[in-house]
């Protein structure tokens, strides 16, 4: 990142799977906001191979937008802004792209050492291949064939508690040593070694044979305690210059930000958390991001920050890995229209082939967002185990606000389309706020954060998040058509009240536009609650506008959907309909 | 007007060379030489898979010390030995010995420890196509120059196979079915518009032919065409796609002539395409092989997604700003007359350059 601690304009660029973006903030009035975004075909992959083609497209944009340029003759880039306005004062980047880092973790006990390892693993973009722990079955000669056959380009080495076993861990050790000491030297992998901290001697000497281990705090100091940051930033480390070493462009990407390439996901993550600092600390804070290859999930209880990365699932080359995860017939439930399971199975692996293209046709469309439904749900079913608070919950922890990101629901038509996906698919309870990364922000901002405090806030509190409304959602179970809730809307601008009562089964928009506020008071029936202690509790609160207005979703939790097809499609268009997501014809 | 967008770019050239380069895994003995003209056949390398590793205790098989063991090693470490052969003592009264379980080399001595690695049987390494070797590390790969036509697909089932072309049921759309596949296929690359019968691709496998090429297949033969040992090939996707007007024409004049089938695995972030290369003499001008097009008018486009998926045409002009399509997405589109269907915006994202 760049070392200037004082500036009025930031550029920052995410190379993602799919698509590489540049956005452009500037200080306006004295706060920041983002004055410009660029869009352009990622060019990590084939045949390029090399990130600067799709860069330059993106800052192109940016460029022709704003008037701004942005390189000298050479190419480089213009730091700090010159006299003319050309250049920026800071640059960030992140990136997602790039392909995985091919892992094998080494450990002693799978539910200790193990159990952390593959948590950090899982939280940033490692491939794991296989695991060798302490209950592992394989004689020691299978153990180094396994390292042989896997190719790993890094070994990440973890066991004992600081203090703790020594003679297991050594042993395992060596089996590593010899393994790699086996490969060509210019196959050896990365090693890691983040397990107990006084061993750090005896693994160097192990590894005399020309390999270099990174030695980082122990993830398990005690059994009681986990300490994953120290190695996670060695892992991001490596995964940088894994990425640097196979795609061209990423120099000059870390050039330019000060030697650092931010991994998106750290980035996110950051913003997730220092939200939930922000925010109610009664309740959580939810980042979504959906892209074509991961699907990242960040979950932070004041401060407390849990994140995974799903590298199996995406709307787009691992679009296939969701059929591990779930069932097309889970994806066609949420389809307003036939259509067979054979088409869904169909798109799925041409997406996937196809990562790029988007829904031109509207039944495309329908089918994308079911996927999209599916992808978030799978992605936070398989995290929730390591969240803070609800893990063991059928129910979604209180959340304020859920921020979804990725391209996908970024393209969303109208807004109650990205809205209702959310509903179906996240399930939220009680009071939250649904806010729109329409421009893939939220990696820029949290990656600028440390140079630039203020960007978060300021950025996120401007018009270039989309709010799309606060949701009530109602927890209890009725029948349809039963009275849940009896709703007043005071708006602060002194108009009419909205009063009016909730019936089970109903999606509901009252209208509040996007920066108006309201005084808004909720009268729950027994046996429902909105989050204001218990069920059949009311209360008041102020709330905020956003694209749909105030959002009551009555159609309980979890949501049924009727196992007649025929009546679950009608239900969906209906949704759609009372949504605003598709209007009527 | 050329449009701020990288578009996918898919190879149909009636005639080019191309430079298809050999990974060859673990270690290899390379059989042929730069500048050697090579046919499909011929073999190229040996391959040793990855030997398995063995640790034979010699200081408990001898009855001795870890230091005695080393004493009484027969071999010196990194030598190649037969199965069968020495390799520490005798020791001991009963004159005890250790033999090698298998072919192989003695790695490391360790605490009484011998590593030991057993050789497997060697695999050989075929051509796959007829060219010229023009490239070489003398190891672990191997270029060779082919010169004929380039069709790209757009999966594969990661195996290669060679064969006689044959255009089995005559259109691009032509559902093939098992009982088409008959003993006169045998060792053919069978050229069709659609399979959704996992039948059709086990009778493949009984006749056996050499290559299946096809349109598309359904999704849910994934698997099975996974199993199959001959290469399977799919120009436009999974479902019921017909094989786009340009491949299918260019494949089927070709029909008798011999084909090379690389139906490579698609690899995020790797390098290999699917593709078909028919060998044939150079006596025309051959097209360079471009892997940066731009999209302008006049560009031929294929339709990456419905409503005209597999279509294929020419590009008439960029439109300006955004159009909106029936999803109600908004997307930089382009005017594309379509083959048989006339023109219809296009958005960007869902076209590739046919080069």
């Amino acid at each position: 990142m760049s070392t200037m601690h004082e500036a009025d304009t930031l550029l920052a660029v995410d190379v993602g799977t799919v698509n590489t973006r540049a956005s452009l903030f500037d200080v306006v009035d004295g706060r920041y906001r983002m004055v410009a975004t660029g869009r352009a075909s990622s060019t990590a992959g084939a045949p390029l191979f090399d990130v600067r083609e799709g860069m330059q497209v993106a800052l192109g944009e940016v460029s022709e937008i704003t008037g701004r340029p942005f390189f000298d003759e050479s190419e480089a880039l213009l730091i700090p802004t010159t006299g003319g306005g050309a250049g920026v004062d800071a640059f960030v980047s992140t990136a997602s792209a790039g392909p995985h880092v091919r892992t094998v973790l080494v450990g002693l006990m799978p539910g200790v050492s193990i159990e952390s390892a593959r948590r950090l693993a899982g939280s940033t973009y490692l491939d794991v291949i296989d695991e060798i722990g302490l209950t592992d079955r394989r004689g020691e000669e299978a153990q180094i064939d396994v390292i042989l056959a896997a190719r790993p380009d890094l070994i990440f080495m973890v066991g004992g508690t600081d203090g703790g076993a020594t003679a297991s861990v050594i042993r395992q050790i060596e089996t590593v040593s010899l393994a790699t000491s086996l490969l060509p030297t210019d196959q050896r992998p990365a090693l890691v070694f983040a397990g107990n901290t006084n061993l750090g001697a005896a693994v160097m000497e192990r590894f005399q044979n020309g390999a270099a281990v990174a030695l980082v705090p122990n993830i398990r100091p005690s059994l009681e305690q986990e300490e994953l940051e120290p190695a996670r930033l060695k892992l991001a480390e490596i995964i940088g210059q894994f990425r640097s070493q196979r795609i061209a462009g990423f120099e000059d990407l870390n050039a330019w930000s000060g030697g650092y390439t931010m991994l998106t996901a750290d980035a996110f993550s950051r913003v997730v958390r220092y939200l939930s600092r922000v925010y109610d600390p009664d309740k959580g804070v939810l980042g979504i991001d959906v892209g074509a290859a991961h699907v990242t999930v960040a979950a932070a209880f004041d401060g407390k920050l849990s994140r995974k990365v799903h590298s199996d699932l995406g709307l787009g080359t691992s679009l296939p890995g969701l059929l591990r995860h779930t069932s097309v017939s889970n994806v066609s439930r949420w389809l307003p229209m036939e259509v067979t399971e054979a088409e869904v199975r169909d798109y799925i692996f041409n997406k996937a082939l196809y990562p790029g293209t988007i829904p031109a046709e509207l039944s495309d469309l329908h089918i994308e967002y079911a996927l999209l439904r599916e992808l978030i749900r799978a992605g936070i079913s398989r995290s929730r185990g390591d969240w803070a608070e609800g893990a063991s919950s059928e129910l979604m922890p209180p959340m304020e606000p859920i921020i979804a990101s990725g391209g996908a629901i970024a393209r969303a038509p109208r807004p109650g389309y990205a809205a209702l996906a959310l509903l179906d698919a996240v399930q939220p309870r009680g009071i939250t706020t649904l806010v729109l990364d329409p421009y893939n922000l939220v990696p820029a901002v949290g990656a600028a954060a440390k140079l630039l405090p203020m960007i978060t806030v300021q950025v996120l509190e401007s018009g270039s998040f989309v709010s799309l409304g606060t949701v009530v959602s109602p927890v209890g179970r009725g029948h349809e058509g039963r009275p849940v809730l009896r709703i007043r809307i005071d708006p602060e601008s002194g108009g009419e009240p909205i009063e009016g009562i909730i019936r089970y089964g109903q999606l509901v928009l009252l209208p509040l536009r996007q920066g108006e506020h309201a005084r808004m008071t909720l009268r729950p029936e027994r046996g429902f609650d909105v989050g204001f202690g218990g069920p059949g509790k009311a209360g008041a609160l102020r709330v905020s506008g956003g694209a749909l207005g105030v959002i009551i979703d009555a159609r309980g939790r979890p949501i049924e959907l009727s196992k007649n097809p025929e009546r679950r499609r009608a239900l969906n268009q209906k949704w759609l309909y009372e949504i605003g997501a598709m209007l009527e014809s | 007007m050329i449009a701020n967008h990288m578009p996918r770019v898919r190879h149909i050239l009636p005639m080019t060379r191309v430079l298809r380069e050999r990974k060859l895994e673990g270690n290899a003995i390379l059989t042929v030489r730069v500048k050697e003209k090579v046919q499909s056949t011929d073999v190229i390398a040996e391959v040793q898979p990855q030997p398995r590793h063995h640790f034979l205790d010699l200081a408990s098989a001898l009855g001795v010390s870890d230091a005695e063991a080393a004493r009484l090693l027969r071999v010196d470490l990194g030598t190649e030995v037969e199965a069968g052969q020495v390799l520490a003592g005798p020791a001991g009264i009963a004159r005890r010995t250790v033999r090698a379980p298998a072919n192989g080399k003695v790695l490391s001595l360790s605490r009484g420890r011998l590593l030991f690695e057993a050789r497997e049987e060697a695999r050989v390494v075929h051509a796959g196509v007829p060219g010229e070797i023009v490239a070489s590390d003398g190891s672990n790969s191997i270029t060779i120059s082919v010169v004929g036509a380039l069709v790209q697909g757009a999966w594969g089932n990661g195996r290669r196979g060679w064969g006689v072309l044959r255009d089995v049921g005559g259109s691009r759309s032509a559902r093939l079915e098992p009982s088409e596949l008959d003993m006169i296929l045998r060792g053919a690359v069978v050229l069709v518009g659609v399979v959704d019968n996992p039948k059709t691709l086990h009778q493949g496998t009984e006749i056996p032919i050499r290559g299946l090429v096809c349109g598309s297949m359904a999704s849910e033969l994934i698997p099975v065409a996974l199993r199959m040992s001959y290469p399977i090939l799919l120009t436009e996707g999974f479902g019921a796609t017909p094989m786009n007007s340009p491949t299918y024409d260019l494949l089927s004049t070709n029909a008798g002539r011999e084909a090379s089938v690389e139906a490579s695995l698609l690899e995020p972030y790797g390098t290999q395409q699917p593709e078909i290369l028919v060998p044939l003499p150079a006596t025309q001008d051959l097209t360079k092989v471009e892997r940066i097009v731009q999209l302008q008018p006049g560009a031929r486009v294929r339709a990456l997604r419905a409503p005209h998926v597999g279509a294929v045409g020419n590009l008439l002009h960029l439109m300006p700003g955004v159009e909106s399509f029936p999803s109600g997405i908004l997307a930089r589109s382009a005017m594309v007359e379509l083959e048989g269907i006339g023109s219809a915006p296009i958005p960007l994202s869902n076209l590739e350059v046919i080069a």
